[in-house]
């Protein structure tokens, strides 16, 4: 595989265009040939397509759209150009077999296939932002009491003792290393002091605040997320973050939320983006994992019937050509504490795991609203994504298309649902009695509607 | 003491202005102000007064200076300001005897006063002096170290990673700060000092991130980050990120003023006033556990002309007569390194310095820019001369200072280029040429013979 030295110079001595000029001169234009050559094109019907034909042309588009497009550094507005050759170089240097964490939570990230009964990797945590540290420990703390929980997705602290954190200022570097030391704590409690941290640190924005959270983590088992933007395109900010990781041995999660309705265009065009981005981030972010989620650009959610075909068509076409494992992120429109959050989660979880992706199970309310956190619809969560490996498309598009008739007219104005200091006892870190009855109800109509064998490991049965 | 969060409190809420409002409409008209009214002249024919009485009003004049001026935010486009009292809060709670240093190699920091006999600290070293490839380095580092009266090291600033250039903020400084520190910890490993302290690491680093990035590899809660002001009374977020990540990580801190004389503070007078209202920021804002001026002027670059050196002396008279935060001056010469002018510039600052309260950083050669212009020898000579000044009076070493002056002042426009250092010394054994090691011997007797300075025997090329 190139070196990573070979692709920072690839950033400073690329061709030169305007960023203008890549995105409405290069990169749409690009896309929408091979969008044509390819014949791909998007199936409200059948959310879960069972395709294999169509996930090959769709990793071949992709792989077409990559080499004649490359990836845009913002920096120095250059293209970092690769060839097939290099790319098929990166696919086959890729890492495999992976562990993650320490001691008996230690746990290694499986690639998986489409219909794979490989149980899937499950992270999360529930958290988006946070108003209280009381609050991001009971959180953490709850999700990791789960056995099925395999990392953690660390909130995100929206103030420091009171003040607004605000990115790229010292109260950013503080908030990075107080997130960092406060979910170690959660961990301890719950008794998983070794499970790892997989977006170590979600407080921190620029490179400056990840290094510094890095400083006081588990450095060598935890994982740092390290984004592209939108669309192919990096800056010296995230290539800063990765010469950081390389040089401690640093775990990456490579994040790609590629926009529905942005650059990438519909359904069709986010998928081709989607497998793009594999090769990408191993050349580019160095990472172990793809950690990609389409989503929509007008509500941000990645529930919608567009984003899960584009979602289950890229996991599938990428699943099927690359060794590099997918770690797909759910997030849902409803808050927590609503029927229809947990039938969201259902249905992305599903249309990830079955085509050959694990899961990151990320915040309600979008992930935007301060304290719409849900580890308990998260542990539901943990247990659909097991019951469902190893089924087949063909019943996983049946289960998801029953799944969207339930939510789907409501997405437009979800139930805006309960903040977590609402339906929790933070004293003594609890569920209220509500909550629990409501994710009993559920996982009982997953059984027995749906017909999904759920684990019996959930701490809340 | 305020606590560093209410100084960033502060940052985000204080009185709003712009940059140029700042400068032209705060700050010069504030210190034109303070300078006429504390009555400070700059005397040209005393480069290192003895006047108590002009370093109390330098002082003075510094402390009303700051509360009215504050320092500003360049990201918030605001003024940090303090009262008087909590500048004395601050002053009083400065920090004494700081630890630097591990096992054998610890050294403690000297709080030291005009004409102290108190052996000042040294730290040696290249002063970030830039290096055109790592081949150097480890030998470079490892030959300050040998040096006895080094207590710190400053280590060089690399300029290059596997032959491409480092670009300040993109991950090739990443990559050269963090292998800059693994080099000296290396190099230092060699000379049998594997706990001399780093004091100012990380000179490769430009950004905050750098600065992080490289303390994972090497820089020890022992040494020092060096963490500077913007000219003048200026910071910005990256800086106070530097320090924010060494207060979480209780990381020293070198606090860097490199006040420009010509600029903004206008001349020696200013200079100095600007100079001593630093150190209470260095407290404030840096948290700093020593204060790290240099006067530098504007159109020379160097800290060795009669100007700066008279500024310089003036500050550390006034900040060492009242402040409890130490001040470990560092000095820019103009000459290259194995020419006799650039053992005298050295010897020159250094004894202005020294006798004036301060320890010292040694030191820099060719205005610390040109590539390769830096050697082990002439800061060896210089701590030499540091630690021979000490108790020395301040009118014997304005006598001493004026006689050096008169030996290279002609020749600061046009000073000698010298040699590389791998032209100067044998890069593969690190020991300087027989010629070079002939100069220094002949510049330490003509120091002992001619002003009288007493060496000790701990050279390692006697």
């Amino acid at each position: 595989m190139l070196s990573f030295d070979e692709v920072v110079e690839r950033a400073l001595t690329g061709p030169i265009c305007t960023e203008r000029d890549f995105d409405l001169g290069i990169l749409v234009p690009n896309l929408r040939k091979v969008i044509e050559k390819y014949g791909i094109k998007y199936d409200p019907q059948n959310p879960v397509p069972n395709d294999d034909d169509l996930a090959d042309r769709v990793w071949e588009a992709g792989m077409e759209f990559l080499v004649e497009t490359g990836v845009y550094c913002l920096d120095t507005e250059r293209r970092i150009i690769f060839s097939r050759e290099e790319i098929e170089g990166a696919l086959e240097s890729c890492p495999r077999k992976v562990v993650f964490g320490e001691g008996k939570d230690a746990r290694e990230m499986p690639r998986r296939l489409p219909e794979d009964a490989t149980p899937p990797w499950c992270s999360g945590s529930g958290a988006g932002p946070v108003s209280t540290e009381w609050n991001l420990i009971n959180i953490v703390k709850t999700y990791a009491e789960d056995p099925l929980s395999d990392g953690i997705t660390a909130p995100c602290l929206t103030n420091l003792d009171g003040r607004d954190l605000v990115a790229g200022s010292p109260r950013g570097v503080e908030g990075a290393i107080r997130t960092v030391l406060l979910v170690r704590e959660a961990l301890r409690r719950a008794g998983r002091p070794g499970m790892p941290v997989v977006n170590e640190v979600a407080s921190a924005v620029r490179a400056t605040e990840h290094i510094a959270g890095h400083s006081f983590g588990n450095p060598d088992t935890d994982f740092i997320e390290i984004g592209t933007m939108h669309e192919l395109k990096v800056d010296f900010d995230a290539l800063n973050k990765v010469a950081y990781c390389q040089a401690v041995g640093n775990l990456t999660f490579a994040e790609n939320g590629v926009i529905l309705g942005g650059f990438a265009g519909g359904p069709a065009g986010v998928a081709v983006v989607s497998a793009a981005y594999n090769p990408v981030d191993l050349l580019v972010i160095r990472g172990v994992v793809q950690h990609s989620f389409a989503v929509l650009i007008e509500r941000g959610t990645t529930s919608s019937r567009e984003t899960i075909w584009a979602r289950s068509v890229a996991n599938q076409a990428t699943a099927r050509n690359s060794p590099l494992p997918m770690v797909t992120p759910v997030y849902t429109m409803a808050g927590p504490m609503t029927e229809m959050c947990y039938y969201e989660y259902a249905a992305g979880i599903i249309a990830s795991v079955v085509p050959g992706g694990s899961i990151e199970l990320a915040p309600p309310s979008r992930g935007v609203v301060v304290d719409h956190s849900g580890p308990i619809e998260e542990i539901f969560g943990n247990a659909v994504a097991h019951a469902v490996a190893g089924m087949s498309r063909k019943e996983a598009d049946g289960l998801v298309l029953a799944l969207l008739d339930r939510y789907e007219d409501r997405l437009k104005d979800p139930p805006a649902g309960t903040r977590f200091q609402d339906y929790f006892d933070v004293g003594s870190g609890t569920p209220r009695k509500e909550c629990l009855e409501l994710y009993r109800k559920m996982r009982r109509e997953m059984t027995d509607k749906f017909g999904l064998k759920m684990a019996l490991t959930s701490p809340y049965l | 003491m305020l606590s560093f969060w209410t100084v960033v409190e502060r940052a985000f809420n204080g009185p709003i202005c712009t940059e140029r409002d700042f400068e032209l409409g705060v700050f010069v008209p504030n210190l034109r102000k303070i300078v006429e009214k504390y009555g400070i002249k700059y005397d040209p024919q005393n480069p290192v007064p003895a006047d108590d009485d002009l370093a109390d009003r330098v002082w003075e004049a510094g402390m009303e200076f700051l509360v009215e001026t504050g320092v500003y935010c360049v990201d918030t486009e605001r003024r940090i300001l303090f009262s008087r009292e909590e500048i004395d809060g601050a002053l009083a709670s400065g920090p004494c005897g700081r630890v630097f240093g591990e096992g054998k190699d610890t050294r403690v920091m000297p709080k030291r006063v005009p004409e102290d006999a108190t052996p000042p600290w040294c730290s040696v070293g290249p002063t970030s002096s830039p290096l055109s490839s790592e081949l150097h380095y480890v030998n470079l580092v490892k030959a300050y170290a040998e040096n006895p009266l080094g207590d710190g090291i400053t280590i060089p600033c690399l300029t290059r990673v596997n032959g491409q250039p480092i670009v300040g903020g993109s991950p090739l400084g990443i990559e050269g700060a963090i292998r800059a520190v693994l080099l000296t910890r290396e190099g230092m490993r060699r000379a049998g000092r594997p706990g001399m302290p780093i004091v100012n690491g990380v000179t490769t680093a430009a950004r905050a991130q750098e600065h992080i990035a490289a303390h994972h590899f090497g820089i020890r809660r022992t040494d020092a980050l060096e963490i500077g002001t913007i000219h003048e009374m200026k910071v910005d977020f990256d800086t106070m990120n530097k320090v924010a990540f060494s207060q979480a990580a209780s990381n020293l801190i070198f606090a860097e003023n490199g006040v420009i004389l010509g600029g903004l503070a206008g001349g020696p007078a200013g200079v100095a006033v600007v100079t001593a209202a630093y150190n209470p920021v260095d407290l404030l804002v840096l948290r700093g556990a020593v204060q790290h001026p240099f006067p530098t002027h504007f159109d020379l670059g160097i800290t060795s002309a009669r100007d700066t050196i008279w500024a310089r002396s003036v500050s550390n008279q006034a900040v060492t007569r009242h402040s409890t935060l130490p001040v470990v001056n560092v000095g820019y010469s103009a000459a290259g390194p194995m020419t006799k002018m650039l053992f005298y510039e050295h010897c020159a600052w250094v004894i202005a310095s020294v006798v004036c309260g301060g320890s010292v950083e040694v030191g820099a050669s060719a205005r610390g820019t040109a590539l390769d212009y830096t050697s082990p020898v002439e800061p060896l000579l210089a701590s030499e001369v540091a630690h021979a000044v000490a108790g020395m009076s301040r009118n014997e070493a304005n006598k001493i200072v004026k006689a050096l002056l008169e030996k290279y002042e002609p020749q600061l426009r046009e000073p000698p280029v010298g040699q590389k250092y791998q032209e100067c010394c044998d890069p593969v054994t690190g020991q300087p040429k027989s010629e070079f090691l002939e100069l220094y011997l002949e510049i330490r007797k003509e120091m002992a013979d001619q002003f009288g300075i007493q060496f000790t025997s701990v050279s390692p090329y006697l």
